[in-house]
């Protein structure tokens, strides 16, 4: 096995369990943390594509970036709509 | 340190060991206990796959891991999960609140678990809420899931098989397109070649901001005090020391981005770090958060538009630059989009602040 086999199969299979669970489980936290091991497990696969030309492709790279800075704007509004609803449901019950 | 390998070559020990690893920081992120264990083992995650990419011969794609997935956002998430539980604390005074968060905190263990809601009979026995559906949304949760997954195992698969074949058609175009005065590949696609999405995504991170802002009180960011009253004087001190060196890194960062690996997207988040770091050590931020944050968070946006606008100025095509002064244009539009990110990114964090203050006050 290559090492590219290796981090594709590896991206794949991250992806794979991210998705799972994130479809399975209900816990709003669980959910953000699924969503964010789909997003690693994605982002492997296209970088582990980038890696097979010798200098490492700079489109899907670039591409990999703007991925990461798009899971940390969706991760920041989730954490805080998360924050939001629990701390309204602690304070609202009676 | 971690060498990039050729892909081609064969699996080695390292790579085995790197890949185990990640295996375990997925499944104990996925599976965790308790949300605090799912957040560490994210962060734990991302150290891994920092040297992934580091593997894998990508040092920008590293550095931006490093810098936004293992530092910005573990931040968020350790503060979300360790958070949890102060507020809970806070909220024990009353017995029937106890009460209450015990209920509550068995039912979020129970689904935390990973049973499937369908499964867990005795939940209703509590007071919560009853199943919502029967047999129906049984068997329609069970298609769903069986499509989801046919969907992504033939999509995931032939991805791995049939990829590594076919190298990707835009080598020659890249080349050429590059702009002048930018030497290194990575910032040149992110500010020529895709500059439109690179001006898009610094939008999304822009809006996510606008969108912290809406939810949190009064349409500020929280002012108080950091959450946790702040480290002790040792971390205090250690993070003061720290600041600068921070600082200097951060801009070396942005401006090392034109002929080596660095940019605007990886300096962002060491300024935004360095922000978070020095509210968490106790430093007055106020009147600067009150006050500076929203006009930076739009500035990056606003300033990579009018550059854009340059270019039909000069008979050229939207976003595009002239090679005479592509370099100052770009320069620019750096420099404004980092501090964008980093006021965007540590509003996020400020976000986080803000419902728990509005809470404990009452």
């Amino acid at each position: 096995m290559t090492v590219l086999d290796l981090y594709l199969l590896l991206g794949a299979g991250i992806a794979l369990a991210g998705l799972m669970r994130l479809l399975l489980v209900s816990d709003r936290f669980a959910r953000l943390i699924a969503m964010n091991v789909l997003g690693v497990g994605s982002l492997a696969l296209l970088l582990a594509l980038a890696a097979r030309s010798a200098p490492v492709d700079p489109v899907l790279s670039a591409l990999v970036i703007t991925g990461l800075v798009i899971t940390v704007a969706f991760t920041g509004v989730g954490a805080v709509l998360i924050r939001r609803i629990e701390g309204e449901e602690r304070g609202g019950e009676p | 340190m971690l060498d990039a390998a050729s892909p081609h070559q064969t699996a080695g020990l390292l790579d085995l060991v790197l890949a185990g690893c990640v295996l375990v920081g997925v499944v104990v992120s996925l599976f965790g206990r308790s949300r605090r264990a799912q957040a560490m083992a994210f962060l734990c995650l991302g150290v891994f796959m920092t040297f992934v990419w580091m593997r894998l011969g990508s040092v920008d794609v590293a550095l931006a891991e490093a810098g936004i997935g293992t530092g910005l956002l573990s931040a968020l998430l350790v503060h979300v999960a360790a958070g949890e539980r102060a507020g809970r604390r806070g909220g024990s005074v009353d017995d029937s609140t106890t009460r209450d968060d015990r209920v509550m905190r068995a039912g979020r263990d129970a689904r935390g678990s990973g049973i499937p809601r369908g499964d867990r009979g005795g939940r209703g026995d509590h007071g919560g809420r009853g199943d919502p559906g029967g047999r129906t949304a049984r068997a329609g949760r069970a298609v769903t899931g069986l499509l989801a997954g046919g969907v992504v195992a033939v999509t995931a698969v032939s991805v791995w098989t049939g990829a590594r074949h076919r190298l990707p058609g835009w080598e020659g175009e890249v080349g050429e397109r590059l702009p002048g005065g930018v030497s290194h590949e990575v910032t040149g696609v992110l500010l020529d070649f895709r500059a439109y999405d690179t001006l898009l995504e610094s939008a999304v991170l822009m809006v996510a901001g606008f969108v912290v802002l809406a939810l949190g009180r009064d349409g500020a960011p929280a002012t108080g005090p950091a959450f946790g009253g702040g480290g002790s004087a040792t971390a205090s001190w250690l993070v003061r020391l720290c600041a600068p060196v921070l600082l200097v890194l951060g801009a070396w960062l942005l401006f090392a981005g034109s002929s080596s690996p660095g940019g605007a997207f990886q300096s962002g988040a060491v300024l935004a770090g360095l922000l978070i770091l020095l509210r968490i050590a106790g430093v007055r931020t106020g009147r600067f958060d009150a006050a500076w944050l929203r006009p930076l968070l739009v500035l990056g946006v606003v300033v990579f538009a009018l550059a854009a606008a340059l270019g039909p100025l000069a008979g050229g095509a939207w976003l595009s630059w002239g090679p005479g002064w592509a370099f100052a244009a770009i320069l620019t539009v750096e420099t404004c989009l980092t501090v964008g990110i980093a006021a965007g990114l540590y509003l996020l964090y400020l976000g986080l602040a803000n419902p728990v203050t509005a809470r404990s006050d009452r």
